[in-house]
């Protein structure tokens, strides 16, 4: 699956910045050093490009370290100080240990050795003089370029391949690496915020908050997202975590223990936001799926969960919010737009949807979404495209709630003509149909929400 | 620029260099290089082009290379004579926007 861009999305690296950080590691080396004159690891990602810092890397950074410390634990080398860090370069992990240096480097050379993915792993082993332990040392050759097998030192001073061809190499190995290890609920989370990440980047997006503007909204831009986002994630992690905790749980079980989650989640979003509404409807949505995604892969135990699979337990775990609640809401409890909307309308809207396993995803955005990533076609190109289409077929409680259910019917019509204009003239539509929306203050925020649980579906079906 | 004291900068990770300045009389250069065979001369004639840039007249300098890319050695070299010659390390690491390429670490 060709998916880089999906993945290789965040903060760009400039080269004084690496350079800086390179030389802030060896004077951290050297501290540690000082307080422990014994043999010292570190370890760090090797990965080329500028996006240092993103899921994938980060949750084969943490499974890695954690493969380092069993392994020196077996092989009874102790740990005296163990210091991880954050940074925007990638992560660093120090240990202290009171092993000998070459016998330290020839237990972890088989993490380097071992697997494909060992190619990106850079465990250095200092002595206690502070000279590294180098392969050449050990007996073996330099590394191998991640392209082409040759000397990669030599490959690294010509650039013999393209950033892009080093990018999606190393996007592969990791999720080659992550494919054989338990999917942990961290990484469910990371997906998530992934996901939220990539949908409000995504551009151009008639009447939503997109890079080139906050759509017809007055009170949010893209940094509030990803403010929200941020503080979003660990509720994801949690919703994972409860999924895998209820794995005997009857689906239809499952949503009342989940819904406290959901409420704090909401508390925590609208505190980092001043009162803002940015992820609501995310909380609701793609917390039942990462809570579904749990507890299919705790009751595959060994095996991995279908995402066919996950979609519909996802269904049977929303069912209660849609039926249940619906059909007994007096109308003095109807608090939202979807709510007061079924009541009049009968439209279903979000909680319809998660109680049918997605339907709007199922139909009008996976496919063009994954046929395009698949086709290597950019995930701006791609999502934009698989939102218009959501647009065109879904009756969108928020562009009803803003406007009227006529008009935004109108609008639908509008953007199902785009779709049928030839390529070239749709981009130009595009951006004229975001002015056009701005204008009547209409936002398909409901469809946004669907495309960033296509986003995460797409990501989760790369690791499955 | 006018190197005044003995500075370096860069380290020894793989894709780095390490750059060592001290006073010297006229251009001095010393390199060692895990590439030294393929890419020696073109280090050289980077070195020497940084340090003419920064009008570095009397300078000893010690390259040890482990496959650095151009613009870090670059960077490195330029790093190093404006530390040897009494900046502040703010205004170094800081540095000019370089541009990205292949780098393998």
């Amino acid at each position: 699956m060709s998916a880089t861009n999906i993945w290789l999305t965040g903060h760009e690296v400039e080269l004084p910045e690496m350079l800086a950080g390179r030389e802030r590691r060896a004077a951290e080396q050297a501290a540690i050093r000082a307080k422990y004159p014994g043999t010292l690891v570190c370890f760090t990602l090797n990965i080329a490009g500028p996006v240092k810092v993103f899921p994938l890397a980060e949750e084969v950074f943490v499974q890695t370290t954690d493969r380092i410390q069993s392994a020196l634990w077996r092989h009874s080398i102790q740990i005296l100080e163990k210091r991880v860090e954050t940074w925007s370069w990638g992560w660093e992990a120090y240990l202290a240990v009171d092993g000998e240096a070459e016998a330290t480097k020839r237990i972890l050379l088989e993490l380097e050795e071992g697997e494909a993915a060992g190619r990106l792993f850079d465990i250095d082993v200092l002595r206690p003089d502070g000279t590294k332990v180098s392969r050449q040392d050990m007996g073996l050759p330099p590394r191998p370029c991640l392209v082409c097998g040759q000397e990669s030192a030599a490959c690294a001073r010509s650039r013999a391949h393209s950033v892009e061809e080093l990018q999606e190499k190393t996007a592969q190995l990791l999720m080659e690496s992550l494919r054989r290890e338990r999917l942990s609920s961290e990484m469910i989370g990371r997906l998530c915020r992934q996901a939220m990440l990539l949908e409000v980047y995504t551009t151009p997006k008639p009447g939503l908050v997109d890079r080139n503007n906050c759509g017809a909204h007055r009170d949010m831009d893209v940094a509030l997202f990803e403010k929200s986002t941020a503080v979003l994630e660990p509720f994801f992690v949690r919703y994972a975590a409860r999924g895998r905790e209820l794995y005997e749980e009857s689906p239809e079980e499952i949503l009342r223990c989940i819904r406290p989650i959901g409420i704090e989640a909401e508390e925590a979003m609208f505190a980092a936001t001043a009162g803002v509404n940015t992820h609501k409807g995310m909380i609701f949505s793609l917390g039942i799926l990462a809570t579904a995604t749990g507890y299919c892969l705790a009751r595959a135990g060994r095996q991995r969960p279908t995402l066919g699979g996950i979609l519909e337990t996802a269904a049977l775990i929303a069912a209660p919010a849609w039926k249940r609640d619906f059909e007994r809401m007096p109308e003095e409890a109807q608090r939202t737009a979807g709510e007061r909307q079924y009541a009049r309308y009968g439209i279903g809207g979000i909680r319809q949807e998660a109680a049918e396993g997605f339907p709007s995803v199922r139909n009008y955005s996976w496919p063009i979404l994954s046929q395009a990533l698949q086709a290597g076609i950019d995930y701006n190109q791609a999502g934009s495209l698989a939102l218009l289409n959501l647009i065109a077929h879904v009756t969108d409680t928020n562009m009803i709630a803003r406007s009227s259910r006529e008009e935004a019917a109108r609008l639908c019509g509008e953007v199902q003509k785009l779709l049928a204009a030839p390529e070239g003239v749709r981009e130009s539509q595009v951006l004229a149909l975001d002015q056009e929306f701005i204008r009547r203050n209409v936002s398909p925020g409901g469809c946004a929400d669907l495309l960033a649980l296509t986003y995460y579906l797409y990501e989760l079906a790369c690791l499955l | 620029m006018e190197v005044k004291g003995t500075a370096m900068a860069g380290t020894l990770e793989s894709s780095d260099a390490q750059v060592t300045v001290e006073p010297g009389t006229g251009i001095e250069l010393s390199i060692e290089s895990s590439v030294i065979n393929q890419y020696g001369k073109a280090i050289r004639k980077t070195v020497l082009e940084t340090l003419e840039r920064l009008d570095a007249k009397n300078v000893k300098a010690t390259i040890v290379d482990k496959g650095a890319l151009d613009c870090t050695l670059k960077a490195r070299v330029e790093c190093a004579v404006y530390r040897a010659s009494g900046y502040s390390e703010d205004v170094i690491c800081a540095g000019e926007k370089l541009p990205w390429g292949g780098v393998i670490q």
